[in-house]
């Protein structure tokens, strides 16, 4: 079972515990960064991945 | 509030709320370069009938004659936080501007009390690690049963309790369904 909120945002200003906005914390960010993604404060994300195509010798993908 | 729970089944149910949910948004090959473009969700919920995630599951794990209730894919919807949604901003790193709800007036009353066809509302009791979120019935997507079923197993949070769950799904269906008539002439 993940930790409570407010032991997880137990560093944050107060005000801003429950919230999940706009929160600053001396944190570490890549600490913050988890943070978000695993108590949903995260927004959505747009991630493209490119890919070269490797074709054998007839030309087929 | 919205009453969870944390059921140790072995598949998908509907009302899963299931962090870190990605979704193709599209595919280009442009001399023999493949891009794709993929939104991360931080979180999903299962839209998709208990019942035929049961029927798939019971199908999948006793021999059978065929895989007739084998599903290709699971319906979700993801889970904004509501803060964002008031601000207009859940979408704002797609660069994506929405309508902002007055919190603390009427539009965010009627918000919270669920009487917008196009949103769910839900609140977590405090064991429950999850801000308050919205459902924006206008934002949902399929995904192959295969990869959520993986997913779930590393990054379930938790259950829409049935009843609530079912809530949710009604309301969904009846705004899919509904009829957009013409202005009067």
């Amino acid at each position: 079972m993940p930790d409570r909120l407010d032991k997880i945002f137990g560093d944050y200003e107060s005000g801003e515990k429950t919230r999940g906005t706009q929160a600053k914390s001396s944190t570490r960010p890549v600490d913050v960064e988890i943070e978000e993604q695993k108590y949903g404060i995260a927004k959505v994300k747009r991630v493209r991945l490119r890919a070269q195509i490797i074709r054998d010798q007839n030309g087929t993908p | 509030m919205i009453r969870t729970e944390r059921p140790n089944l072995p598949r998908l149910c509907q009302g899963d709320i299931i962090r870190d949910v990605a979704c193709i948004d599209d595919v280009v090959e442009s001399s023999g370069v493949l891009e794709i473009s993929r939104l991360e969700f931080p979180l999903v919920i299962v839209l998709t009938q208990d019942c035929e995630l049961e029927q798939e599951h019971q199908m999948r794990v006793q021999s059978s004659q065929n895989q007739d209730k084998w599903l290709v894919s699971v319906l979700v919807a993801p889970l904004y936080n509501a803060e964002h949604v008031y601000r207009g901003e859940h979408l704002s790193e797609l660069d994506l501007t929405m309508q902002q709800i007055s919190q603390n007036k009427t539009p965010g009353s009627f918000l919270r009390n669920n009487e917008i066809p196009r949103y769910h509302y839900l609140e977590f009791t405090s064991d429950v690690p999850l801000v308050p979120s919205v459902i924006d019935f206008k934002h949902y997507f399929s995904i192959n049963a295969q990869t959520l079923r993986g997913r779930k197993q590393s990054s379930f949070i938790c259950m829409v309790s049935p009843l609530f769950r079912e809530a949710i799904s009604h309301r969904f269906a009846a705004y899919l369904s509904r009829i957009g008539l013409p202005e009067p002439v």
